[in-house]
């Protein structure tokens, strides 16, 4: 019975452990990925277009002779 | 990045981009420069960006600094010690953020949202848009959106979430007949159409997300047409209007739509409160698992005051449509134990 009851508490930490563990590896290997695939520090900024809230078009090129802060984001 | 939330998927016009980009600042209440990307992602993709990413670019458009997730106050610390510390520094209270939540134009919670059976991915789903001049002399719009997902396991499950959009503030006419689909294999006379039909519901009105999980077997790559039928009435009280509209559905894994808000973001980011060790009312950034504090805190810190109350909780579980004590939640880990 006592045997039992430390397998359970084995068990439980090790799930608890376990979910802790691969919450953590979910960011590492997604940093991981992102490091491998977005542009590194000294890279030139890739141009694409978008557009500002009125519509107007918006590239990434018009940040240049600006220090630029771009957080990505969504409404959800 | 978790389509569904407060209601709102995938945007289908660049009309509508713009409505949501509107409707963030109000409720954000920010002046801080909002720009949206194009509807197929192209900023995202020359980025590679992930969905809370932050990049600092030079004056020549060299990049300098990158991070796959947002941490404003290790962005700061960057800043300072590339730039040297400044005198004012912005604080998030000097924002004045006014967090402006859109007047309900009808209850929510009132239609339960279905378990699904195993882990689900978004498949491909393209709307039949009016044309451009059927655009300009008025044409309905998608005031209903289509998410359609299957089963990463192949037990044949399709899942179809039909989402009324905020920007157009409307609601359920519910006794008008409630919501019906069809799936009919446009290739295939013989193939028999699937059909679907909300259960009529008691109350009159809500603008919860009518949703079905149904037996569907499909070859991948396999595409189908996708009929909608439903009654919607403005919240101003203006008008009602039976809509019909088309999709066409591919069984393909669409790897841009991202996940849908649900009873996994409780497993990931959990019961913040059970964080509250001193007691305060407050789940605070010290409390909170210092791996996992910058993820809860972006989900449940509205106001960025990096702790999270009550109202703050609320929200995001009024967001998920799920609590973590109802069953089917898996309760977080228990916190750490501290003073030892």
């Amino acid at each position: 019975m006592i045997y039992l009851s430390r397998l359970s508490f084995l068990l439980v930490a090790l799930a608890v452990a376990t979910s802790i563990c691969a919450q953590q590896s979910f960011v590492d290997s997604m940093n991981k990925r992102f490091a491998g695939r977005s542009p590194a520090a000294g890279d030139m900024l890739p141009d694409a277009e978008g557009c500002h809230g009125d519509g107007s078009p918006f590239a990434l090129k018009d940040t240049r002779g600006k220090l630029t802060v771009l957080v990505t984001g969504c409404l959800t | 990045m978790h389509p569904g939330t407060n209601g709102i998927v995938e945007a289908f016009t660049k009309q509508e981009r713009l409505l949501q980009l509107a409707m963030a600042k109000k409720r954000l209440g920010t002046t801080v420069p909002i720009v949206s990307d194009s509807l197929d992602g192209a900023i995202v993709r020359a980025l590679k960006s992930a969905p809370n990413a932050e990049f600092v670019i030079d004056k020549d458009g060299k990049m300098i600094h990158r991070k796959f997730w947002h941490d404003p106050a290790a962005l700061r610390t960057f800043l300072e010690e590339r730039f040297g510390k400044v005198d004012k520094p912005t604080r998030v209270e000097d924002l004045d953020m006014k967090l402006v939540f859109p007047k309900q134009g009808a209850p929510r919670g009132l239609v339960k949202p279905p378990k699904l059976p195993g882990r689900f991915s978004a498949l491909k789903t393209t709307p039949e848009l009016p044309s451009d001049q059927e655009a300009k002399e008025g044409a309905t719009p998608f005031f209903a959106k289509l998410r359609a997902e299957g089963t990463r396991g192949g037990n044949g499950k399709l899942y179809l979430g039909f989402y009324l959009d905020p920007v157009y503030q409307v609601h359920w006419n519910n006794p008008a007949g409630g919501l019906s689909f069809s799936i009919e294999d446009p290739e295939d006379p013989d193939f028999e159409p699937i059909v679907g039909q909300t259960p009529k519901y008691e109350h009159e009105t809500d603008v919860d997300p009518r949703e079905f999980v149904i037996d569907f077997d499909a070859e991948r790559g396999q595409k189908f047409r996708v009929t909608v039928r439903y009654t919607i009435c403005d919240d101003n009280g203006k008008f009602c209007l039976p809509v019909e509209q088309h999709y066409s559905l591919e069984m393909t894994m669409d790897r841009d739509a991202g996940q849908r808000a649900g009873e996994w973001m409780l497993r990931l980011v959990g019961d913040p409160l059970s964080y509250d060790s001193n007691e305060d009312g407050f789940a605070s950034r010290d409390e909170l698992p210092k791996e996992r504090a910058q993820i809860i805190l972006l989900h449940y810190d509205r106001n960025h005051d990096d702790r999270i109350d009550k109202r703050e909780a609320a929200l995001f579980y009024d967001m998920i449509r799920m609590k973590p004590s109802e069953p089917g939640a898996r309760r977080t880990p228990p916190p750490p134990r501290r003073g030892r």
